[in-house]
C-alpha cells in the first residue's frame, strides 16, 4: 500500500510467521496485562494519592504501545520499522515516567528514551546507507539484492546496534533495570512482548541481511554471551523483586541474540520458540511481583517471605512460570532450553559450555526468587487480595503447562517464524526423549550446577557483588553519565562562544564572505583575467578626482568627529558624481548629485538630534587599541579584495549596451531627446510605477509630519 | 520597479504583461498602498478594523486569484502552462505558483497572529516605534504610552509590502528584480522588529542589528550582481546560465559573483555562518512578527536560492557544491549544538530554524526534480509548524509579558494540557518524528540528496537532527514531568484569530505528516522555466 508514493515510501505490511509470533504476543499478553492493569492502576493511583482521572494518562499510551508493536511485527520496510521503533520508544517514555512526582522515574524515562532513540538513529543511518547502495528500503527486496560488502557490514552493524540497545544487551543494558520505575503492567508488557522484544524482532526481521556480514554475526554471538552472563550473575543477588526480573530479562534476551548470532536453521527456529516461551513466563512473573507488592506494600525480597500459605494460588501459578523460565520438564520452558542446547551443541564446545552455565544461572536466580518469596518464615502483611490480579497469572501458568504437554501449535508457529529469519525451511520438533542425547545431558548438568549455586548463597553473593561493583566503577552507565555531564559542560562552553555583540556579528558575516570570494579566486585560473589599460584624454582629470576620494576616505577612517565623517562622505559622493560626468554618464551624475545633497542634509539633521557626547567609555584603552588594529587589518583585506575584483571586472570587454538602440529609436518615439524618449516611452511603465511609489512615500511622510511627533 | 526591462533591445514595443498570472502580486501590493492611505485618512479608532479587513481580504483575494489561475490552466491544458509574465522580469512557473500559495497561506496565518488583540490587550505592537523602553531592558514596567491600548496599525501595510516583496522575490527572473524585491521585503521587516510593546530595548536592538547586518547582506548581493553582470553582460538568470556554459573565459568573476550573491540569499534564509542576526532578532521582535519572519522569509529566501541555483548555475554545480556542502554542515552544526544551550524558547526556535536551514540547503543543492519538490514541501511544512509554535509561545505569559524563559514552562501540561499537547506535536514535528510533517519533509529532502550522490552529507544531517531532537524533547520533558513553579506564567485564553492560526498550523502539521501525497504532488508538478 503506498503511503507517499512520490517519496518511494510504502506502507508494506505482511503477516508472515515472524509477524504472527510477535503480533500474537503483543495482543495476547497485551489483553492479559490490560485486564491485570485495570485493578492494578486503581490501587496504584490510590496509593499515590492521585485522582482516578490520571488513568487517562496511562491507557491511551498503553494502547498505542500495543498498536505500535503490532505494526512493527508486520512492517516490511526499513523506514516503517524505524517509525514504529521510535513510536514504541516514545510510548515507553511516557509510561515509564508515569509517576511524574518521582524524580527517579523521570530520569529513568529519559534514560530509556535517550539510549533507545539515539541508537535508533543508527538504524536510520544504516537504512540510508543501504538505500544509497541498493535503491530500496523494502526489506524483502534488500534481502535479494544485498551482497557482502563493506557498506553491508557497516549498515548491518548500525542496524544491529539499534536493535541491541532496544533489547537491553550489554553494554547498553543499563536503562532496563532503571525502567522498573514504571507501573508493573508496563514492566510486564515491556519485558515480555513489547519494547525489549522489539529489538530481537528487528534482528530477526533483518537477520538475512546481517548474515551477509561475518563480523556482525560474530558480534551478535559475543554480545549475546556477555549479556547472558552479566544479566544472570547480577540477577543472583538483587533485592528488589522487579530488579531480579529485569536482569533476568537482559540475560534471557541474550539467549536469543546468541541464537541469532549462530545463524543455523536450528538456532533460528529455537530463537522464535524462545521468544514465546520467555514472554509467557516473564509476564506471569512480573504480574506476580506486582500482585505481591500490591498485597503487602513491600517490594524487597529481604522483607518478604512465606507468602505461599497466604496466597496459595499465586504461589502455584508463579511456581509454574518460574519452572518454565528455569526449563524444568512439563513446562513449555523445557523445550526452549532443549532447542537452545541443540543449537549450542551444533555450534561447538564453547557455546555448549556457555549454554550450560547460562541455564544454571537462570535456575539459580529464579529459584532464589520464588523460594524466598513463597517459602520460609512469614514476613510482610497481606492486606489486599484481588482476583483480577491473580487470574492472569494463573491463566499464563495454565498455558505454560499445556505448552509443556502439547507442543505442536507452538512448534509450528516457531517453525514458520524461523523460516522467515533463516530464509529456508526450518524444523522445530521439540519433544521428550528419554535417552542420553547431548541435550538431555546438558540439561541435567545445568540443573545440577544451578542447584549447587542455589545452595551456596555465599558464593553467589560474592560473585554478584563483585560484578555489580565492577559495573558501578567501570560500567557503561558511568560512561552514559559522564557523557551527559560532558555534554552539559560542552554546552556551557559553547554558550560562551555564542555571538551576541554587533561587531562580532558583522565579522561573522564578513569573514565567511571573504573566504568565499577568496576561494573563487583560488579555484579559478587568473591568466589573462587582469589587463592593464592606458591613461589618455579625460582620464587625466579623473585621476586627481580618484586621488581626492582616496585621501578623503583615509580622513573618514581616522576622524573622530561625526560631522566631519558625514561631510567627508558627501565629498566622496560628489567626487564620484564628477567621475560619472566625465566618463560620459551625465544622467547618472545628476542623480548622484541629487542623492548626495539629500543624504548630506539628512545626515546633518540626524546628527543635530543625537546627544553630543560620544558613547565610548573606553577611549584609549587597550581593548580599543586592539580593536582599532583589527579594524585596520580587516579593512585592508576587504579593500584589497574589492580592488582585485573590480580590476578583474574592468579587464573584461564591455558588454554591449542598449544606448545605441535607444538613440536610433528616439526619433520614432517622437521625443525631442533620448532621455525624454526613455522616460516617457521606452521605460514609460517604470516612470508610472516610480511616480506611484513616490506618491505613496509622500503620503507616508505627510502622515508623519501631520502628527508632528517624529521630529 | 523594473517591469519593462529585458527582452532583446531591438524589440522596444509594448511590454506584454499576463495580468491573470501576476494578479495575486498586484492585489497584495495595491492593498499595501491602500493601507498606507487608510492610515493617513482614517481616524485612529477606525484604523484597526479597516486595516485588518483590508489585509485579510486582500491576502484571501490574492489566494483566490492564484487558485483560479492555476485551476484554469489545469482544465485547459492539463499541465501547467509555464509562462513568463511581465516581459521576463517575473517567471510565473510551477514552483513560483507553489511558493506563492505557500506564502499567501502562511502570510494569512501570520496576519491573524499580528491582528490579535486578545492576548496582549491592544495587540503586541507599540503605538510609536521611537518609544524608549523602561529601565533595565524594559522588561517590567510599561510607560503610559505603552499601556495605551491603541495598536500600531502601520504594521498591516508593512506586512503586506513585505509579503508582496517575498512573492516577487520567488518569481524574479533577473537579478535586478530580485534585488529590488529583496529590499521591498527587508525594509518593512526591519521596522516591524522594533515595534514590540513589551521589552522595548531588546526589540529596538533587534531592529538595529537586523538592519545593519541586513544592509551588509544586501550590499553583498548587489556586489555579486555587479560581478555577474560583468561576467555575463546581463542580469537575466537565463543569460548568466548561457554565459557560464562557455568555457573560454576566466570564471573568477562568475564564482566571486555567485559567492557574494549566495551570501545575500543565505543571510535572509538564516543559514549558518550568516545566521548571527537570527537569535537576537527572533528573540527581540514581537512574537507575531517573529512568526511571520520565521515562516515566510525562509520560504522567500529559499525560493530565490532554488531559482538562482537551478536556473543560472546548474552547469557549474560541480564547482560550488562542495562549498555549499560546507555551509550546510556548518549551519546544521551551529543550529543543533548552540540550540542545546538555550534557555529562551524563542532563541531555541531560532537555532532550530538555523538547523532547518541547513537541511533545506541540502535539498536545494540536489538540482533534481525530486530535490526541488522536496525542498518546496519542506518549506511548506516547516512554515506551518514554526508559525503555530510561535503562536503558542505568545500565549504563555506572566505579569511582564511573554514568559519565554524555559524554566517558566515547567509543568505547563498540568496547567494547560491542550496548549502543552499542541506544543508537543509542533516540537515533535520540528524534531522530525514520524507521523508529523517534519518527518516527511526531512525524508523527502534526504532522499533527494541521496539519489543525487550526497550520502555523507545526509549522514551528517541525520546526526545533526538527532542532536537537535534532544532539545525539543527537553522542552516536552519540562512541560510534562516537572512541577510547575508557584508563581509561574498563566496561559492566556486566545481569541479567535490566534486560535485559528495555531489550529490551522497544527492540523496542517499533522495532515502533511499522515497524508503528505497531495502536497508532494503539487510540489512536484513542474520545474523552473526561464
Amino acid at each position: 500500500m503506498p503511503w507517499a508514493p512520490s517519496l518511494d515510501l510504502h506502507l508494506s505490511f505482511r503477516l508472515d510467521g515472524l509477524g504472527a509470533i510477535y503480533g500474537l504476543l503483543a495482543t495476547g499478553i497485551g489483553a492479559l496485562v490490560f485486564a491485570y492493569g485495570t485493578r492494578y492502576m486503581t490501587l496504584h493511583l490510590e496509593h499515590e494519592r492521585r485522582g482516578a482521572v490520571e488513568r487517562w494518562r496511562f491507557w491511551p499510551w498503553m494502547l498505542l504501545f500495543a498498536m505500535a508493536m503490532v505494526g512493527l511485527a508486520t512492517a516490511q520496510d526499513l523506514v516503517l520499522v524505524f517509525v514504529f521503533f521510535d513510536l514504541t520508544a516514545v510510548c515507553s517514555y511516557y509510561l515509564i515516567g508515569f509517576d511524574r512526582s518521582d524524580s527517579k522515574a523521570r530520569t529513568s524515562a529519559v534514560m530509556a528514551l535517550l539510549v533507545t532513540v539515539v541508537s535508533a538513529v543508527a538504524m536510520l543511518i544504516g537504512a540510508v546507507l543501504l538505500y544509497a547502495a541498493y535503491g530500496t528500503f523494502a526489506i524483502p527486496e534488500l534481502i535479494e539484492r544485498v551482497g557482502p560488502s563493506e557498506t553491508t557490514t557497516v549498515a548491518a552493524a548500525l542496524i544491529a546496534v539499534a536493535a541491541l540497545a532496544k533489547s537491553a544487551q550489554v553494554p547498553l543494558h543499563f536503562w532496563l533495570p532503571r525502567a522498573m520505575a514504571a507501573p508493573t503492567p508496563v514492566s510486564a508488557y515491556l519485558h515480555s512482548a513489547a519494547m525489549v522484544a522489539a529489538g530481537v524482532l528487528v534482528i530477526g526481521r533483518v537477520h538475512r541481511l546481517l548474515e551477509r556480514s561475518e563480523l556482525v554475526m560474530t558480534g551478535l554471538l559475543v554480545i549475546g554471551a556477555l549479556s547472558i552472563v552479566v544479566g544472570g550473575v547480577l540477577a543472583l543477588r538483587r533485592d528488589r523483586l522487579k530488579q531480579v526480573l529485569a536482569y533476568s530479562t537482559i540475560s534471557q534476551y541474550g539467549y536469543m541474540v546468541l541464537l541469532y548470532g549462530m545463524g543455523s536453521s536450528t538456532s533460528n527456529g529455537a530463537a522464535a520458540f524462545y521468544v514465546m516461551a520467555h514472554a509467557v513466563a516473564k509476564s506471569a512473573l512480573f504480574m506476580t511481583a506486582g500482585a505481591v507488592t500490591m498485597a503487602t506494600g513491600e517490594d524487597r525480597l529481604s522483607k518478604l517471605g512465606g507468602l505461599g500459605r497466604r496466597m496459595p494460588v499465586l504461589a502455584v501459578a508463579s511456581a509454574v512460570a518460574a519452572a518454565s523460565l528455569a526449563a524444568l520438564p512439563l513446562t513449555i520452558g523445557f523445550f526452549k532450553d532443549e532447542l537452545f542446547f541443540a543449537a549450542a551443541w551444533e555450534e561447538g564446545s564453547v557455546t555448549t559450555v556457555l549454554a550450560v552455565v547460562a541455564a544454571a544461572l537462570t535456575l539459580a536466580y529464579i529459584g532464589r526468587f520464588w523460594v524466598t518469596l513463597f517459602l520460609g518464615a512469614e514476613k510482610g502483611q497481606v492486606t489486599e487480595r484481588s482476583v483480577v490480579m491473580v487470574a492472569p497469572v494463573a491463566f499464563l501458568a495454565a498455558v505454560t503447562v499445556v505448552g509443556g504437554l502439547v507442543t505442536e501449535p507452538f512448534a509450528r508457529l516457531a517453525a514458520s517464524g524461523g523460516e522467515v529469519t533463516a530464509g529456508r525451511p526450518v524444523e522445530v520438533d521439540p519433544g521428550y526423549h528419554l535417552e542420553l542425547s547431548p541435550e538431555n545431558l546438558m540439561a541435567i548438568a545445568a540443573w545440577t550446577l544451578g542447584g549447587l549455586l542455589l545452595a551456596a548463597p555465599r558464593l553467589t553473593t560474592v560473585l554478584s557483588r563483585t560484578l555489580a561493583r565492577a559495573g558501578d566503577l567501570f560500567g557503561p552507565r558511568r560512561g552514559y553519565e559522564a557523557m551527559l555531564h560532558g555534554l552539559d559542560r560542552a554546552s556551557a562552553g559553547v554558550h560562551g562562544l555564542e555571538v551576541r555583540d554587533l561587531r562580532s556579528s558583522i565579522a561573522a558575516v564578513l569573514v565567511p564572505a571573504g573566504l568565499l570570494v577568496g576561494l573563487a579566486f583560488a579555484a579559478t585560473p587568473t591568466d589573462g583575467a587582469f589587463a592593464l589599460g592606458h591613461v589618455s584624454g579625460a582620464d587625466w582629470v579623473i585621476l586627481p578626482l580618484l586621488g581626492l576620494i582616496t585621501v578623503v576616505t583615509l580622513v573618514i577612517a581616522r576622524s573622530r568627529s561625526r560631522l566631519a565623517i558625514a561631510l567627508a562622505l558627501s565629498v566622496v559622493g560628489f567626487a564620484l558624481a564628477a567621475v560619472y560626468a566625465l566618463i560620459g554618464a551625465p544622467d547618472v551624475a545628476l542623480v548622484a548629485v541629487m542623492v548626495e545633497t539629500m543624504l548630506a542634509l539628512v545626515f546633518v539633521a540626524a546628527l543635530a538630534r543625537l546627544p553630543q557626547e560620544e558613547p565610548d567609555e573606553d577611549r584609549g584603552s587597550v581593548v580599543r587599541r586592539k580593536r582599532r588594529r583589527r579594524d585596520v587589518v580587516a579593512g585592508s583585506i576587504a579593500g584589497l579584495a574589492a580592488f582585485v575584483t573590480v580590476w578583474g571586472f574592468l579587464s573584461k570587454p564591455a558588454a554591449e549596451s542598449v544606448s545605441d538602440d535607444h538613440i536610433r529609436l528616439a526619433p520614432e518615439a517622437h521625443g525631442g531627446d533620448v532621455v525624454t524618449a526613455i522616460v516617457a516611452d521606452f521605460r514609460g511603465l517604470d516612470t508610472l510605477v516610480e511616480i506611484t511609489v513616490l506618491l505613496v512615500a509622500v503620503i507616508g511622510v505627510a502622515t508623519l509630519m501631520r502628527r508632528g511627533k517624529t521630529w | 520597479m523594473d517591469l519593462a526591462q529585458g527582452g532583446p533591445a531591438t524589440a522596444l514595443g509594448v511590454p506584454s504583461i499576463d495580468v491573470a498570472a501576476v494578479l495575486p502580486l498586484l492585489i497584495v501590493f495595491t492593498a499595501g498602498a491602500v493601507g498606507v492611505l487608510l492610515e493617513a485618512v482614517l481616524p485612529r479608532n477606525q484604523r484597526w478594523p479597516a486595516q485588518v479587513a483590508l489585509s485579510l481580504t486582500s491576502v484571501v483575494g490574492a489566494g483566490v486569484a492564484l487558485a483560479v489561475y492555476v485551476t484554469g490552466d489545469f482544465e485547459s491544458t492539463t499541465t501547467f502552462r509555464a509562462e513568463e509574465a511581465s516581459s521576463g522580469a517575473l517567471a510565473v512557473d510551477t514552483p513560483a505558483l507553489f511558493l506563492w500559495g505557500t506564502l499567501l497561506v502562511l502570510g494569512l496565518l501570520a496576519l491573524l497572529l499580528i491582528a490579535d488583540r486578545s492576548v496582549e490587550p491592544g495587540g503586541a505592537f507599540v503605538s510609536k516605534a521611537a518609544l524608549r523602553g523602561g529601565a533595565a531592558g524594559g522588561t517590567d514596567t510599561l510607560t503610559k504610552e505603552q499601556t495605551f491600548t491603541g495598536m500600531q496599525t502601520e504594521v498591516f501595510p508593512l506586512t503586506l509590502f513585505a509579503l508582496g516583496g517575498m512573492m516577487t522575490f520567488c518569481a524574479a527572473n533577473d537579478l535586478l528584480t530580485m534585488f529590488i524585491a529583496l529590499e521591498v521585503l527587508s525594509l518593512p521587516l526591519y521596522l516591524m522588529c522594533g515595534l514590540a510593546r513589551r521589552r522595548r530595548l531588546i526589540s529596538q536592538e533587534a531592529a538595529v542589528k537586523y538592519f545593519l547586518l541586513g544592509a551588509f547582506a544586501s550590499a553583498f548581493f548587489l556586489y555579486g550582481l555587479g560581478l555577474l553582470y560583468g561576467y555575463a553582460g546581463s542580469v537575466k538568470l537565463a543569460d548568466i546560465a548561457v554565459a557560464a556554459q562557455g568555457t573560454d573565459r576566466s570564471d573568477t568573476l562568475l564564482f566571486a559573483g555567485l559567492g557574494l550573491l549566495a551570501i545575500g540569499l543565505l543571510f535572509k534564509g538564516s543559514v549558518g555562518p550568516f545566521h548571527t542576526w537570527t537569535p537576537d532578532v527572533y528573540q527581540g521582535a514581537p512574537t507575531p512578527v517573529t512568526a511571520f519572519m520565521a515562516a515566510c522569509t525562509k520560504v522567500a529566501a529559499f525560493g530565490g536560492l532554488l531559482r538562482v541555483l537551478t536556473v543560472s548555475f546548474e552547469s557549474t554545480s560541480w564547482e560550488w557544491r562542495s562549498v555549499l556542502s560546507v555551509v550546510a554542515v556548518v549551519s546544521m552544526a551551529i543550529g543543533a549544538i548552540l540550540g542545546l544551550t538555550q534557555r529562551d524558547v524563542k532563541r531555541m526556535i531560532a537555532y532550530s530554524s538555523i538547523a532547518h536551514a541547513g537541511f533545506l540547503v541540502v535539498g536545494a543543492m540536489a538540482l533534481t526534480e525530486d530535490g526541488l519538490s522536496a525542498t518546496l514541501f519542506y518549506l511548506l511544512a516547516y512554515g506551518f509548524t514554526t508559525l503555530a509554535a510561535f503562536g503558542v509561545v505568545s500565549l504563555v505569559r506572566d505579569s511582564s509579558g511573554e514568559a519565554t524563559d524555559l524554566s517558566a514552562w515547567a509543568g505547563l501540561a498540568k496547567r494547560s494540557p491542550l496548549v502543552a499537547a499542541t506544543f508537543t506535536v509542533l516540537l515533535l514535528a520540528l524534531a522530525g518524528i514520524p507521523l508529523t510533517s517534519g518527518f516527511v519533509g526531512k525524508f523527502a529532502v534526504f532522499e533527494a540528496a541521496l539519489s543525487d550522490g550526497m550520502a555523507p552529507l545526509v549522514v551528517i544531517a541525520l546526526v545533526a537532527s538527532a542532536i537537535a531532537a534532544f532539545y525539543y524533547l527537553r522542552v516536552v520533558v519540562l512541560m510534562y514531568f516537572s512541577e510547575p513553579a508557584p508563581d509561574g506564567p498563566a496561559v492566556t485564553v486566545p481569541g479567535v484569530f490566534t486560535t485559528t492560526a495555531i489550529a490551522v498550523g497544527t492540523i496542517a502539521t499533522l495532515v502533511l505528516g499522515i497524508v503528505p501525497t497531495f502536497a508532494l504532488d503539487w510540489a512536484s508538478a513542474g520545474g523552473f522555466v526561464f
